[in-house]
């Protein structure tokens, strides 16, 4: 049996340790996915608390049987993030018309340079963040998942319940999408 | 299929970018792949930057969570928890099941202190004190020195028939009182009123204008009547006041209580 299926099992029956087990082991995983999904560390932090309140009420349901935990956390995590997505698509759009004004000054520094190389420095985080907010939720939980959670294919299929050939082309589009972006913002390839 | 061919188009070498990028072309398929960038700017540009750009996201570590969000999640599922020296939780949680049913099943030995400590029962408590003090101050059960007769049942019973026939006398004496002065004051007005004020004050002595004679009537210089039963009227009815008055004290001093 795999060591969070164990620690499920414990929790199920009542071992409060092994709760606080899971939650450190899957903390940072959960939180930095909400982050790059949001791009606020406020609302990731809520929405990490979130996620892991509906863990803790629905673990019942959990079965190692529909495979991983960390699949099943995921796609927790993955739903509770488009319902926040759907719920403030209000306030996006009027965030999206102050960012516009204020990007392009932040994008100078780095003009001419690879993402690998800005990487380095941490500026690629920045920029990313910028160029992932202006993608569409699919295409960037997609990217999110495979390029930054570093799930594969069959886990991010399970998550995003679509066939394997949706996630591959969500991915692929994904991966173009975000490297056109970057390059409007003045990151070159080469 | 875009395995066999030899030469990929664009769009097919761009749909099949991933897969480049993440190892999963078969030997053929990235042969035509390479043939392909290697014949087509575009298509080389494009797979140069996208190749870049997962490799900048591969290299971003992952964001170090705030340290107290453990803290919070964990006081939000399993409950808060006292302090960490004993890290042992006070109101605890089985996943799975709503909190609040276990807080009702799964209560610790002490988990009762808390319900005491709220600030409405210590004014309960305070309140019930002050009202058993009064009870039994009326009782007549002297705390100060409190003896094992007094909290007899007959004993109480007897300090309350005691007090409460007290407290009925001493109320009817209140009533009895305030009744004489009420009449004490009623006869000092009447009296008062028996004063013929409306009665015209003779006019000050006028002073002998030239001319005048001793025939003139005589008017008495201080101002007062010439009559002097007029004058003892106001007198005679202060005097009647004072009787009543003194009378009605000795009444009253007549009815108090041995």
């Amino acid at each position: 049996m795999e060591p969070d299926n164990q620690l499920v099992q414990q929790c199920l029956r009542g071992e409060n340790s092994a709760w606080e087990i899971l939650v450190q082991t899957h903390t940072r995983r959960v939180y930095n996915m909400c982050y790059r999904f949001t791009g606020d560390r406020h609302a990731a932090e809520d929405l990490t608390q979130d996620v892991f309140v509906k863990i803790f009420r629905t673990l019942g349901s959990y079965s190692s049987a529909q495979g991983a935990f960390t699949a099943w956390m995921t796609s927790v995590t993955r739903n509770l993030l488009i319902d926040n997505y759907r719920r403030t698509k209000h306030d996006r759009i009027t965030d999206s018309i102050d960012d516009d004004a204020a990007s392009p000054v932040e994008e100078k520094p780095s003009a001419g340079r690879r993402p690998d190389q800005i990487a380095e420095h941490g500026e690629l985080r920045r920029h990313l963040q910028l160029a992932l907010g202006k993608m569409s939720p699919e295409l960037r939980e997609a990217v999110i998942l495979r390029d930054l959670q570093g799930l594969d294919y069959r886990e991010i299929q399970d998550t995003l319940s679509v066939p394997e050939g949706t996630v591959k082309s969500r991915i692929n589009r994904g991966r173009i999408e975000l490297a056109r972006l970057l390059e409007q913002m003045g990151v070159r390839g080469q | 299929m875009a395995d066999d061919h030899t030469n990929w188009t664009c769009a097919e070498t761009e749909e099949r970018l991933s897969d480049f990028l993440d190892g999963l072309l078969a030997p053929d398929g990235l042969a035509a792949f390479e043939r392909h960038r290697a014949g087509c700017a575009n298509c080389a540009a494009l797979s140069a930057r996208v190749g870049a750009t997962v490799s900048g996201l591969h290299g971003i570590a992952l964001l170090e969570e705030p340290p107290e969000l453990v803290r919070a999640i964990l006081d939000r599922t399993i409950g808060t928890r006292k302090a960490d020296r004993d890290a042992r939780p006070v109101a605890s949680a089985k996943p799975g099941v709503p909190a609040a049913q276990l807080a009702e099943s799964e209560g610790g030995w002490f988990d009762w202190l808390s319900a005491i400590m709220q600030p409405q029962f210590a004014y309960g408590a305070l309140a019930v004190m002050v009202s058993a003090l009064v009870v039994s101050h009326a009782l007549g059960i002297e705390w100060r020195r409190p003896t094992v007769a007094e909290l007899q049942p007959d004993s109480i019973y007897r300090a309350a028939n005691r007090q409460g026939h007290l407290i009925y006398a001493r109320g009817t004496k209140i009533v009895s009182d305030s009744r004489v002065v009420y009449e004490i004051q009623s006869a000092f007005e009447s009296a008062s009123e028996s004063v013929p004020e409306s009665a015209p004050r003779p006019k000050p002595a006028a002073r002998p204008t030239p001319g005048q004679t001793e025939n003139a009537p005589h008017v008495n210089p201080n101002g007062g009547p010439r009559d002097p039963s007029r004058a003892s009227r106001p007198a005679n009815a202060l005097a009647r006041a004072a009787a009543e008055t003194a009378s009605l004290i000795l009444g009253v001093h007549s009815r108090s209580l041995p």
